[in-house]
Order: structure tokens, then sequence, then C-alpha cells
């Protein structure tokens, strides 16, 4: 089957599959999983593909980085981002132990330690606003958390992948990596925030349509992801960067953001997603299942109980904590895109990968209905 | 996947839109900037030159470029809107079209010996742009007048022609022979397709819009519609036309349903703020100055004789349809430029190996000729009473 006729039919179940789980209040994300899981043995997956689905994976990072609002933290940046690194810690920790006990394998375990780390933002926040809770109070401390924990688990990737480009690192060196990472960060987001300011500045002298101004976003995410790639913290985390700089030009991201929106989540994103399903051997399933279930049960009960237990001191009711818990479960597009990275950096394989992807669909499915049982409780 | 891509892409982009952006300035088309984009960054400067295995991975999006840049050309494409003027057109169309086909075809003849050039320089240079035409009639200030508005009828004909043209050298690629009843059967199914599309097109492709706005979901409406884009693009390519005739006909399908002005926008902004531009810029990439230069002669020639031959049609030859002086040689200055089909059309021979880069080389330079000479006769003509 050719490259066209495959595209269309992906994108065609993905899109359609998509919306009606993302009506059903489940993420998008599953319904496009499930339709490359169903159209893969029907569909040739050529080289072609390679250079599609790595769009993908780049427009998730740079739409999360473009649309993240920074503004809504603020009241709660302290909480949010303690509770976030206190959450993800515990979590990639437990995920740590099970990928060397599983495993037996230091770098497996450390790239599935960052992949779990996250909270996906869309069905948290999609949970938050089905149970009425989204402008409430402690909804903001929520969206705090989950938001905070996007950027823990970025530079947790950007430290794995300097690890792996440096090659074996002993224990001291680790914070030198840290520092690194930090300072790439801390210079992408100052300077290169100038420099793309004044870019921005300049060019609308010149020419002012709107083309123009995709298409600057565009370079400027390329040559970050690319810059990003070369100093050894991998093109996504370029990627997401790149997107955090363009949406502090308010003015600028107005205009950009839903275009950005439109080619990813219209094009790219639903067949990268669809990929991730089409490439699945579901036959592996059938061997991986209980650990698939164990993992998936230790990684709910890692947020849940860290959500649960870390905002203890901070006076809020118990069911409310347990709302904060049920929140943080759901595994989202960063879990994906980070173990297709290892997949194709050769740092994981098949099995790993589908132990990841399953997990990532059971704590989605099961979010929404925990989300609605802890709300009643006592 | 090699990261090395991105910066390529970023750079052709960046320069193509720059580029674009100053000839449209001074009122020529921003594709002749685009593809002056990439000749720099390729062949003038050596910035970008794409090894293989590169160029094999950016290959899926040069040709997704040439799929949306005919998509929007048949999302644009609106039969209803010129019922009266579809008979004088398609005569001036067909004339000019026939015209253009001859003498390329006798011009690849007589300097390359070649049947298969001659057949690649007569499809080539067989259409005429819509969008520049339309451009060029806006620098003038004629783009809604009845003028205008014949000449959209003439580029409509033509893009269908030009299609069917496109049609008849892929058929004569893949089988080595051009048979009159094939020709026959092929025009036939053409026109019937259009003729179903027509009559059935707006009805379901609506009804399955409207299903789909129950989703709200907001981009589900661009998805599906570029699902209809890659599938009927891939069955015509099948049927042995080209994938770009199948996007045309997807955009025709698609500009009689409601939500199209919701979608076009949508399309746009996939096509023109990233797929199209690269595009043009990769055109640019595979040009072989010293091929032009070394026959510069015949380059020129080639392109007086595209220039005339689509000019006289328009403005002679439509004499005897009743068309007055004036208004002639509007038409006939508006038939000049050949764009986006024409470059379309090179960049699928080069593709399939049907034609050499030098001659992909001398078309496109003819092609870049006629879009900057277009306002120029197009002012001059003006003021012609």
């Amino acid at each position: 089957m050719d490259l066209l006729l495959s595209l269309g039919l992906l994108l065609l179940f993905a899109k359609i599959f998509g919306s009606y789980t993302n009506k059903l209040g489940i993420s998008s994300m599953v319904g496009e999983i499930v339709a490359g899981i169903l159209l893969g043995p029907f569909i040739t997956l050529d080289t072609s593909f390679s250079i599609i689905t790595f769009f993908g994976i780049m427009f998730v990072l740079f739409l999360s980085g473009l649309s993240t609002n920074f503004e809504e933290i603020k009241g709660n940046f302290y909480f949010g981002s303690i509770i976030a690194i206190g959450n993800c810690l515990i979590t990639a920790t437990a995920a740590y132990f099970f990928g060397i006990l599983v495993f037996k394998n230091h770098l497996i375990a450390f790239l599935m330690a960052v992949a779990v780390a996250s909270t996906s933002d869309a069905v948290g926040l999609k949970c938050l606003i089905d149970l009425g809770e989204f402008k409430s109070n402690l909804g903001k401390k929520i969206v705090a958390i989950i938001l905070s924990d996007d950027v823990i688990s970025i530079a947790g990737l950007a430290i794995l992948m300097m690890y792996v480009t440096v090659g074996n690192v002993v224990m001291g060196d680790v914070s030198v990596l840290i520092l690194m990472t930090i300072g790439f960060f801390i210079l992408a987001l100052s300077l290169g925030a100038k420099i793309v300011h004044y870019i921005f500045l300049y060019s609308k002298k010149i020419f002012d349509d709107e083309y123009t101004l995709l298409i600057l976003t565009f370079t400027i995410f390329f040559v970050i992801a690319f810059l990003a790639e070369k100093i050894g913290v991998t093109a996504i985390v370029g990627a997401f960067i790149a997107g955090t700089i363009i949406n502090k030009n308010k003015k600028i991201n107005e205009v950009v953001e839903p275009k950005v929106k439109t080619i990813g989540e219209g094009f790219f994103i639903p067949l990268f997603f669809a990929y991730i399903g089409a490439t699945l051997e579901i036959s592996g399933l059938l061997t991986i299942w209980p650990l698939i279930i164990i993992f998936s049960i230790i990684m709910i009960c890692a947020k849940f109980f860290s959500g649960y237990l870390l905002t203890m001191p901070y006076g809020l009711r118990k069911n409310e904590r347990m709302v904060v818990g049920a929140s943080l479960i759901p595994r989202g597009d960063y879990t994906i895109a980070i173990a297709q990275l290892g997949l194709s950096l050769g740092i994981i394989n098949a099995e790993v990968n589908e132990l990841l992807v399953f997990m990532t669909l059971i704590t989605t499915l099961v979010t929404p209905i925990l989300m609605k049982t802890v709300k009643w409780v006592i | 996947m090699d990261v090395i891509i991105l910066l390529y892409i970023a750079l052709l982009l960046v320069v193509a839109k720059f580029f674009g952006e100053i000839v449209n300035k001074i009122g020529i088309s921003s594709l002749v900037g685009e593809v002056f984009a990439g000749i720099l960054l390729g062949p003038i400067l050596g910035v970008v030159v794409l090894p293989n295995d590169i160029n094999a991975q950016l290959a899926p999006f040069v040709g997704l470029g040439m799929l949306f840049l005919l998509f929007l050309s048949g999302l644009s494409t609106r039969f209803e809107d010129m019922k009266g003027d579809l008979y004088v057109g398609g005569i001036i169309t067909v004339i000019g079209g026939v015209l253009t086909a001859v003498a390329g075809f006798l011009f690849g003849l007589f300097f390359f010996n070649d049947i298969m050039i001659s057949i690649f320089i007569a499809v080539a240079l067989i259409s005429s742009s819509t969008v520049v035409a339309v451009r060029s009639l806006e620098n003038i200030g004629e783009q809604n007048s009845y003028i205008g508005k014949r000449v959209l009828a003439i580029m409509l004909i033509d893009d269908v022609m030009a299609m069917t043209a496109l049609a008849i050298m892929m058929m004569y690629v893949s089988s080595g022979k051009i048979f009159m009843f094939d020709i026959f059967k092929l025009i036939l199914v053409i026109a019937g397709f259009i003729g179903v599309v027509l009559a059935l097109g707006p009805k379901v492709s609506d009804k399955i819009f409207s299903r789909l706005h129950k989703f709200e979901d907001d981009e589900i409406i661009f998805s599906i519609a570029l699902v209809f884009l890659l599938i009927i693009a891939s069955i015509s390519g099948m049927l042995g036309l080209a994938t770009v005739t199948g996007a045309f006909l997807a955009g025709v399908i698609l500009n009689n349903i409601q939500y199209v002005n919701e979608l076009v926008p949508k399309i746009k902004t996939i096509g023109y703020g990233f797929f199209i531009p690269l595009f043009f810029a990769y055109i640019g990439l595979a040009l072989k100055l010293d091929a032009i230069l070394s026959s510069i002669f015949i380059v020129l020639l080639l392109a007086v004789i595209t220039i005339l031959t689509k000019f006289s049609a328009g403005a002679f030859f439509s004499k005897y349809l009743g068309i007055k002086k004036h208004e002639r040689m509007i038409i006939g200055a508006s038939m000049i430029p050949r764009a986006d089909y024409s470059l379309v059309i090179a960049n699928v021979a080069l593709s399939i190996g049907m034609i050499t880069a030098n001659i992909y080389s001398i078309v496109v330079a003819v092609v870049l000729i006629t879009i900057v000479i277009t306002p120029v006769i197009m002012k001059e003509v003006k003021w012609m009473r």
C-alpha cells in the first residue's frame, strides 16, 4: 500500500477514534493509538513515515511549550513546584527500581524513570473540567503541579540524554550534567528569548502577514531543536524550550498558537500516535500482560499516594488531597514520546516500549473513574 | 532521523519567505523569490546540499507540498460561478494550449531530438498559472471586472486541460505509447468524474462533514479534508493519473461543502505556512545554473515562444469571438505566466527520471522568465486601445 493511502487511512481512523474517545472524556490520544493498533496489520510503514512521525513528536512537545499558560502557576508557584518535584522523584524512583528488578539494566531503568515522571496535561486538566473543579482554588493548585511536572520531566530527559551522549559517567559527574542542563535552560530562556523577541520585532516592521509569523516561528522552533540536539539534550527538549520561548511573546503567540495547533493536532500528532499503535506488537501482550498490570498499579499508587501525602502540610481537606492524587495519575504524550525516542535510539527494546505505552493507556482510562469516585468519598 | 534536516528545512523556509516577500512587494508573484531562495542556498552558495539519504527523508514533504498547492487550486475552482463564460473561455484555452503544446513539442524535437523530452516540454508549459494571473490582474485593478471574470473562466478550464495533459504524459511514460482511444477514454473519465463530482459531491461530502461537526473537535474538519486529499490523490496515482491530479479534484469536491470558509484558511496555513514554500525552495535547489548559462539561447528562445503562443491565443485568435481589442490584450497578457503547474510537472518528471536535471533547469528558468515578465506586459497592454 502506498504512502499516501496509508497516511490517509491512518489519519481518518485516528481522528475519528480520537474525537470519539475525547467526547467520552478520555484523551483523544487513546483513540488514536487504538486506531493505529487496528490498522497496523493492513498498512505498510516504510521509511517515508519516519520524517512524519519525527515531526509528530516534535509538535507534541512544541505545542506543549507553546500552549502552557505559565500565568496560571503564579499564585501557586512554590506549592506547585515542591509537590511536582516530590511526586516526580517518588514516581521516578519507583519506576527505576522496577526497571532494575525486571530488566536488570541501568539505562533502561533510567529511561523508564524519566518517561513516567510527568502527568498528562490533557487528561488531568480535562478531568478537572469535567468535575467542575478547573477554576476553583483546588483546581488552580493542581494545574500548578501538573504544569511544573512537565518542566521537571523535560529536565529529566535532558539529563538522561546528556548521560547517554557523554557515556559512562560516575555519580559525581551527574551533578555536572545537571548544572550543564540547567545552564542550557537558563541561557535559552533568557538570551534565546531576547533574540527571538527582537527577531519578531524587526520582521514585523518589514513583513507583516500571518504566514511570515508562522514561518519565523517554525524557523525558531527547528533551529532551537537542532541546537539542543547538538548540545546533547535532544531535539524534543529543544522543541519544548522553543515553545516556551515563543509563548513569552504574548502577541505573537495569540496569532501563531492556533495555527500550530491546526497543523499539529490536525495532521502530525494524530499520525504520530496512530503510528505508535501500528508498530506495537500485540502478540507480545500475551507474555507481558502481568508485567503491565503490576507496573500500572505501581505507577498509579506512586502518583496517587505521593499527591495525597505530600499535600498534607498545606491545609487541604482529606478528599481534596485525594482529588490531587487522582489527577496526577494519567500519563500521556510525554511518556509515549520519550519511549519512542528511547526505542529509536536503541536504549529500550520493543517490550519496554509496549510496557510504557500500555501503562499510559491504562492510567488514562482509570483516571476519570477514580476522579469521580474520590470526589464523593467521605 | 538525522536532525540536520531540521536545520535545512528552517533555512529553506526562512530564506524562501524573505525573498518571497521582497519580490511580492515589487509586484511579482512570491514564488519567484521562493524558488530563488532555493537557487541561492543550493547551486550558488552551496549551503544546502542534500545528501541522498536526507533527500529521501525530505521527499514526503516535497510531495505533500505539491499536493497542497494543487489542492488549494482545486478549492478555489468554482464551476458554478462562471457558467456563462465557460464556452468562450474554453475555446480560448484550447487554442492557447494547443498552440503552446505544438510549439513546445516541435521545439523539443528540433533542439533535443527526443520524443520524451518533447512531450515533457509540451505538457509542462501548457498551463497558465491562475495564481500569478490573478495577482497581475490585481496590480492593474481588473480582478473583479468582467474581464477578470472571463480570465478566471479561462484559467479554470486551463487547469482541467493541464491535468488532462499531465495524465496523458503519465500514460506515455508508463506504457511508452499514446493511443488515441486511451486519450479519448481519459478525457471521458475526467469529464465524467467532474460531472459526478458536481452532481453528487456537494451533497455527499456535506453530509459527511455535518456529521463530523458533532464531534466538537476543532481540527476534525481539517483532518478529514486532508484524508480526502490523501486518499483521492492515492487513488488517482493507482489509476495511472498523477497524484497531483487527484489533489486538484479533491479540492474541487470540497469547495462546495458548507464548511469551506472554515476549512480554506486552515489548508492555507499548513500549505503556505509550511509545505508550499518548502516545495518552491526545493525546486530551486535542484537547478543547474551551468546548464542554463550554457544553453541561454535555448532558454530565451523557448521563453519567447512560450510567451507568444499564449499571448496570441488570447489577444488575436479570440478576435473571432467578438471580444473587444482592449479586453483581448489583457486576456492575452494574463495567460502568459506559467508557474505552479509547470513546476509541479517538472518536479514529477525529474523524480521519475523522465528528464535530466539539465532539461529541468531550462524549463524552470523559462517558467521564472514568464512570471517576471507578466506584470511588465500587463502594464503595457492596459493602456492599449
